[in-house]
């Protein structure tokens, strides 16, 4: 009897603590999931705003060149990872420009890009339209508020303008 | 030392046959797995708002009000799981995985009560255990889903290892169950009765077979009272000692609350029956035909001492009021969200009638037969309800979500949002219409209520509520500024000047740079006058 007991396998043992190290390691991942979810699903409700947005500033001409100055911050909750860093790959779309550095007309066109992905239709401007309407813009560019809030958006006679980084008053 | 040592040993060797039978049993091992994912998938991977929920989003680590409620267990275990901080794809995995841990050790343990039932059986006994709807009001509180789980896991060990101290005298089982039960208890009350039915049916099964002496039933009598009442003292003890006291559970004990005693017994009778007869959305009447089963079976035991089928017979009934001990204690029907020994009780019941009646009759297949499609035809029904209640929930977590973000755009437009200028009331309360709501009726439960629907009738009125809207917002990823007395006496002055239409008329909200008054609608006079 004891000599059978003597040869009962260890590998029960190696389970429990494999089990225990993937718990160790799931944490931090799902962790960096549920932050890149959240960011996710707060641009969908941030466009819903921003849609509201332009309805409410009287923008009817969807079809001319969308241009976001400046970069929103990305929303999080107390409980998703610390973004602050820049440590982690995960950003707004409406950030885009602060954390990849883009210019505002590549910046403009990868937010109007995903912004149809969700099912708008708003028009990405190209190098072109940046040099044409520069001073246009920089007559129009909404001071002070900065989307989400109303008034970001302004509409001028050949593009749109959405004020994405608050500005001193 | 050597007793020690072969205490050890044995314990090891249990530990690897347990282990050994999730993979001679594949089978099981998969349907159980699959039975827990189809039920609770949803369930486990929600970010939807539930009660609570921005407590523990917005203060990250928080042991909210746990320790005063004598859940120290619960704190504990979260510090252990690394659920402290919260992290909903991580606790769904936990949940997930406790879950079906759960199954197959309920499995493994039904198989050594009751060695004659077949794994088929055992296993899909497992399955109506664990997915006995009135789960889902307990897994609908996402921050405690994984801890729960984990604490069911934990009682079919602790069950298990009473098992061996009962049948083979090992006293290190005995000691090692009772830390398991006390950190059990303190996760969640529900576990006390949990704990007495399985004492009761280990008891039951014990007795019930033939070569069982009297000493070894007294023994167990004696043990069973004497773990329970030290892993009940300690547990209790330790709340008592280390943690401030709050009147939270006592002040559900309808009893010494004033009501009469007449209106408590009736309560406490039609809650019975309700939950006997499988009335409402989250009862099925398993139990009842379990007890039916049980008590049809004990007329198999004829070859028993009269003594042992006395004491059979008030196991039965005493596992059978199992799951009504806190209707009993209270006075009252209970949470649902609190009854977790419901199916278990029904399952110990109805495994031991197959057992007897097998024993006495072993070429009576078809007995088997008949109960693997009862369990099934259980199961199916349990899982299609359960998915009926996720989509009843779902479709008022939606309605939420879209509800939050027109006010914000309400909000936004009068910058309110991110800038700290005003503190902020809804008043009044939205509570969607769903297509559901013929089947919900008569089974009210927070899975169906609206954010926009809680606290708001608790005084001062609409102050409660419009911090969980708000708390709700901020999970969001937006700031604003909480109400307080000032705020409230001021947007009361307001919604009653100002006759503010309900929400989503364009004039619903009024901004005075104090108070920002927003009427959510259905709200009476006497809130704000």
């Amino acid at each position: 009897m004891s000599e059978t007991k003597k040869r009962l396998p260890v590998w029960p043992v190696f389970v429990v603590l494999i089990l225990i190290i993937m718990l160790f390691i799931l944490n931090p991942v799902c962790r960096y999931i549920y932050t890149k979810d959240f960011v996710a699903r707060g641009d969908e409700q941030l466009a819903e705003l921003f849609a509201d947005n332009l309805e409410a500033a009287g923008v009817t001409a969807l079809d001319k060149p969308m241009f976001f100055i400046g970069a929103s911050k990305t929303r999080t909750n107390a409980s998703c990872l610390d973004l602050s860093s820049g440590k982690y790959p995960i950003y707004s779309i409406f950030a885009v420009a602060d954390a990849l550095e883009l210019e505002t007309v590549k910046a403009s066109q990868y937010i109007v890009k995903h912004l149809n992905d969700m099912g708008y239709t708003y028009t990405a401007p190209t190098a072109e339209d940046w040099i044409k309407y520069e001073a246009e813009m920089s007559e129009h560019i909404p001071l002070w508020k900065a989307f989400p809030w109303y008034d970001s958006v302004k509409e001028t006679e050949h593009c749109i303008i959405v004020q994405l980084t608050p500005t001193e008053e | 030392m050597d007793k020690f040592k072969k205490s050890c040993s044995f314990l090891y060797e249990q530990f690897y046959h347990y282990l050994l039978y999730i993979i001679k049993h594949p089978v099981c091992s998969l349907v159980i797995l699959a039975g827990v994912l189809i039920s609770y998938k949803d369930f486990a991977f929600a970010t939807d708002y539930y009660v609570d929920s921005e407590v523990v989003i917005n203060i990250p680590g928080t042991n909210y009000n746990w320790l005063e409620i004598g859940r120290y267990g619960l704190v504990l275990t979260r510090k252990l799981l690394g659920t402290g901080w919260y992290n909903p794809y991580y606790t769904g995995i936990l949940m997930l995985l406790f879950l079906w841990l759960t199954g197959i050790s309920f499995s493994y343990l039904a198989g050594k009560l009751f060695p004659k039932v077949d794994t088929p059986i055992t296993t899909l006994g497992s399955l109506v255990f664990i997915t006995y709807p009135t789960f889902t009001e307990q897994y609908y509180f996402h921050f405690q889903s994984a801890e729960i789980a984990f604490g069911l896991w934990l009682s079919m060990l602790a069950m298990l290892l009473f098992y061996f101290f009962a049948k083979e005298q090992n006293f290190l089982c005995f000691l090692l169950s009772l830390p398991i039960y006390i950190l059990t208890f303190a996760i969640y009350q529900s576990f006390i009765p949990m704990a007495l039915c399985g004492y009761l049916a280990i008891f039951l099964a014990i007795i019930m077979q033939t070569d069982t002496e009297a000493s070894t039933i007294k023994r167990n009598i004696f043990g069973s009272i004497l773990h329970f009442t030290i892993a009940f003292v300690i547990s209790q003890g330790i709340n008592k000692l280390c943690f401030p006291a709050s009147g939270y559970l006592n002040n559900q004990v309808i009893w010494t609350s004033g009501a009469t005693v007449t209106d408590s017994f009736r309560n406490v009778a039609a809650t019975c029956l309700r939950m006997l007869t499988g009335q409402g959305l989250f009862y099925t009447a398993i139990l009842l035909f379990a007890v039916v089963g049980a008590f049809v079976s004990v007329f198999y035991l004829h070859g028993l001492e009269a003594y042992k089928i006395i004491l059979g017979a008030l196991s039965i009934i005493g596992i059978t009021i199992t799951p009504f001990i806190l209707t009993l204690l209270m006075g009252e029907n209970t949470a649902i969200r609190s009854q977790f020994t419901y199916s278990l009780a029904a399952i110990f019941l109805l495994l031991f009638a197959v057992q007897t009646v097998l024993d006495k009759k072993p070429a009576f297949k078809y007995g088997k037969l008949l109960v693997a499609t009862v369990l099934l035809a259980f199961t199916i029904t349990q899982i299609s309800t359960v998915h009926f209640i996720w989509k009843a929930h779902e479709y008022v977590a939606d309605h939420d979500r879209d509800t939050a973000t027109d006010l914000m755009k309400v909000m936004y437009d009068s910058f309110i949002v991110d800038t700290g200028v005003a503190g902020t009331i809804f008043w009044g309360y939205l509570q969607p219409e769903t297509p559901y709501d013929e089947e919900l009726e008569g089974s009210p439960s927070y899975l169906f209520t609206s954010v926009f629907n809680l606290e708001h009738n608790m005084e001062p009125y609409c102050f409660f509520s419009t911090n969980r809207i708000l708390g709700y917002m901020e999970s969001m990823g937006h700031t604003f500024t909480y109400p307080n007395g000032r705020t409230l006496t001021i947007s009361s002055y307001i919604m009653d000047r100002e006759k503010l239409p309900a929400f989503p008329d364009a004039r619903c909200s009024f901004n005075d740079l104090e108070a920002f008054t927003l009427n959510l609608g259905n709200c009476p006079e006497y809130y704000y006058k």
